[in-house]
């Protein structure tokens, strides 16, 4: 189910009725409940891949308790902690890599033969997020940092939260799970607030990701058509897409949490805002990113190592965050683009800034150029094959076409465009530097109505998946 | 485990829920009646006027034929019901309706570019109009909950397109439609200037290659061959025309995905002996003089059109007679 459907406008105030007026007597209750409701959204989609989702959380479930009763043996400890780590792994590989990884093989030494070699499954949606999620558990448990839950369906219900459970926050069983433990009592401001948010998420992706989307959908998948311009806007309209696209569906899961009494992390704090690069990745899908710097970098020994051996560790960590998302060599490619992007950084020793800093007008330059940097990332991220980055990096520069460029695309459709681009600008530079302090009720109330003009007059309704989902 | 406020929340959702309703009722009601290009096409079907004989359908190509005298009827006894931009699937739904209405009605001209077998008004992001087909037709490409909603609502219908709304583009329908109605000999010659020949590149690749997709051509092939069932189970005559293009067009077209059509659509007549197959695609008899921009015709190339459609019909007829 996606969260803009009509199925979801249907889904959300009956599991809302039903989980504060019929469930509410105690926690145990609202948490099965909880879970019939994910399950039931989740398994709008294909009920056959519920099976894998229940399988994961009862691994890691069944990981964290024979943790804890070997937990004086540090050696069978482990070994639980890794047969779960493999067996999690193995099934993001196979659904989602296996076919990849034969194909470039194939590609290499069998001439591209690979026909009677490959799976062909569907990817199951979310695979990556509610895998990842489910491992931090088991990882923190074996840590030491988390209380392992006996409580089966709690736990279930925590892997499968229906807000978060296809594209995330990626949320740590630190912070949600005892959610699930406690007792919920929301007021009036939670759920306004809630679903103010969830409405702005929705305005994000429904009236400036989907309409971007047609700009970029034109020029990416058919590129050898387009050079100079159209490549130059492509890029830049995706740039603002996938963030409207992903800050909108976070917005929603936010939001969406927020009003069945639960607090998931922010994910996005105005990117394209950042200073540097290591700056840009502490303020864009934070909850991937932090999840890579505890699991996968600090393990590898993180900054507390040689100079050569940290930069290593840097590369490795986004190659593999690219890898994790999308089986395709641009994804590989995009990653290791940021972890040299970043050896870079700490070679000059460019300084590292905080996110909290307020905007100031000689921040400008810094801010551009590392926008520019991240739009050319993009661009990379978005191309279909390898081909067509050559392609685009060889041809943006060559202005032998018109402004726009694009024989479908009206000039009208591009002004509303660059006005979006605008909008979501000013709403994050707004939330930057003047937004700190709270805003009037009245104003609140007309921004409501406006986004919910703008979305009936100008959203796209024809049901467009986010880009997330096929991570 | 508590909700609080929950007179205060319920309050204000229904002040939102109302606003909501209301702001809907204003703009169905505002955009109530206001016809759309498929309510003047679907108009024309309805008009009581049974002397049709010949009807032609198809997209702009075949609109800018307009109402030429072919196989040597009047112009009276023929129609163009064609309409810019269709594709193969929405051209069923009208052959459908005018075989229903048309009871004089003979012969279909059916305009069919080679690129139409790769092509959908979904892809092209052109799902409004296949919404606009819903009123009358009762389907549509996209039969999903949210799309059958919107096509019942006035607002989406007309695309939420407030510029519709206005007196200049009901003015701008109207006399469309009375130059349709009264076809007049306007002949243009072709523009030789360098931005012509940069809009037929353009033109070329937005039909060619742009708006083409291989993995539409086997489902279109089998819309194509409803098409020809339905009008030979009606006892009427099709007539396939590829229509001629500006030499510019050819320079330019994407000749790899031309030439998947056009093996199909070859492969698909010599199995329909009963449709008479009239291909003009790269025919000699067309020079520059003939076409008002790349690819459709002006009134000199509409005679030439006329012309080589009435002798390939009179000619297939002599042939299948024997």
């Amino acid at each position: 189910m996606l969260f803009n459907s009509i199925e979801f406008f249907i889904f959300l105030p009956i599991v809302f009725v039903l989980y504060w007026f019929v469930f509410n007597k105690n926690v145990k209750r609202q948490n099965v409940f909880i879970l019939v409701a994910s399950y039931t959204f989740y398994g709008w989609w294909n009920w056959r891949f519920l099976i894998l989702i229940a399988f994961t959380s009862f691994c890691s479930w069944l990981s964290g308790f024979l943790i804890e009763e070997y937990r004086g043996d540090y050696r069978k400890a482990k070994c639980i902690n890794a047969a779960n780590i493999i067996v999690n792994l193995l099934i993001l590989g196979v659904f989602k890599y296996y076919d990849f990884f034969i194909q470039s093989f194939a590609d290499v030494f069998l001439g591209g033969k690979a026909d009677g070699l490959l799976l062909r499954i569907i990817l199951p949606v979310g695979i990556s997020f509610y895998t990842f999620q489910a491992l931090s558990y088991s990882i923190d448990v074996y840590r030491n940092k988390l209380q392992p839950t006996k409580d089966v369906i709690q736990f279930f219900a925590f892997v499968a939260f229906f807000p978060q459970l296809v594209a995330g926050p990626i949320e740590r069983a630190t912070n949600l799970l005892p959610q699930f433990a406690r007792a919920r009592i929301v007021n009036y401001e939670q759920i306004t607030s809630g679903l103010r948010q969830a409405l702005w998420g929705l305005f994000k992706k429904m009236v400036i990701a989907d309409n971007l989307a047609v700009y970029v959908n034109l020029v990416f998948n058919d590129v050898e058509n387009y050079s100079g311009f159209p490549l130059i806007w492509a890029a830049i309209f995706f740039t603002f897409q996938i963030y409207a696209d992903f800050s909108g569906y976070s917005d929603i899961a936010i939001g969406t949490a927020r009003i069945f009494g639960f607090d998931l992390m922010t994910n996005f704090r105005q990117p394209y805002l950042s200073r540097s690069i290591k700056e840009f990745w502490n303020r864009w899908h934070i909850s991937l990113s932090s999840w890579f710097r505890d699991y996968v970098y600090i393990p590898l020994g993180g900054n507390r190592v040689s100079y050569v051996r940290h930069c290593a560790n840097l590369f490795i960590t986004f190659t593999i965050s690219g890898l994790w998302h999308g089986a395709n060599w641009t994804f590989v490619i995009w990653g290791a683009y940021y972890g040299v992007l970043l050896i870079l950084e700490k070679l000059f020793c460019l300084k590292s800034y905080k996110i909290d800093d307020s905007f100031k007008i000689n921040h400008l330059p810094k801010v551009v150029c590392t926008f520019v940097i991240v739009v050319f990332g993009w661009a990379l991220f978005r191309a279909n094959t390898l081909s067509d980055v050559w392609y685009i990096y060889g041809n943006i520069f060559k202005f032998n076409s018109g402004i726009i460029g694009v024989p479908l695309v009206s000039v009208k459709t591009f002004i509303m465009m660059l006005l979006f681009i605008w909008l979501l600008f000013t709403v994050d530079f707004c939330k930057q530097i003047v937004l700190k302090r709270e805003m009037k009720k009245i104003w609140r109330v007309l921004l409501v109505f406006l986004q919910i003009v703008g979305i009936y007059t100008l959203g796209v309704f024809e049901e467009q998946s986010f880009i997330y989902f096929q991570f | 485990m508590r909700l609080n406020n929950k007179h205060r929340f319920c309050v204000e959702i229904a002040a939102v829920a109302l606003f909501i309703a209301v702001m809907i009722f204003v703009l169905e009601l505002l955009f109530c009646g206001v016809p759309t290009r498929i309510d003047y096409l679907y108009a024309g079907i309805h008009q009581s006027n049974d002397n049709i004989e010949l009807a032609i359908v198809g997209n702009s190509h075949a609109g800018a034929i307009g109402k030429p005298s072919l196989l040597g009827l009047r112009r009276d006894c023929v129609e163009n019901y064609s309409v810019g931009g269709q594709d193969l699937f929405h051209i069923y739904l009208v052959v459908d309706e005018l075989i229903k209405c048309k009871k004089a009605l003979k012969y279909i001209v059916l305009f069919v570019d080679y690129d139409m077998l790769g092509y959908s008004l979904i892809e092209t992001n052109q799902r409004y109009t296949d919404r606009e087909y819903y009123k009358y037709a009762d389907t549509m490409q996209d039969m999903s909950l949210a799309n059958r909603l919107m096509a019942t609502s006035n607002f989406f219908r007309c695309n939420r397109e407030f510029s519709m709304l206005t007196k200049k583009y009901k003015q701008v329908e109207e006399e469309k439609t009375s130059k349709r109605e009264k076809y007049e000999d306007n002949y243009i010659p072709i523009a030789t200037t360098d931005d012509a020949g940069e809009a037929c590149k353009r033109r070329a690749l937005e039909m060619t290659s742009i708006k083409f997709r291989s993995s539409l051509v086997e489902e279109n092939k089998l819309i194509l061959q409803h098409i020809i069932d339905l009008v030979s189970s009606s006892d009427m005559t099709l007539i396939l025309v590829v229509p001629p293009k500006r030499q510019c067009f050819y320079d330019y077209a994407d000749s790899a995905n031309s030439q998947i059509s056009k093996c199909e659509l070859y492969k698909m007549m010599k199995s329909n002996s009963n449709v008479c197959f009239v291909d003009m695609y790269e025919n000699q008899n067309f020079c520059d003089d003939d076409f008002v921009d790349a690819d459709h015709p002006n009134s000199q190339g509409v005679d030439k059109i006329g012309l080589i459609i009435t002798n390939e019909y009179f000619n297939d007829k002599y042939k299948r007679s024997f």
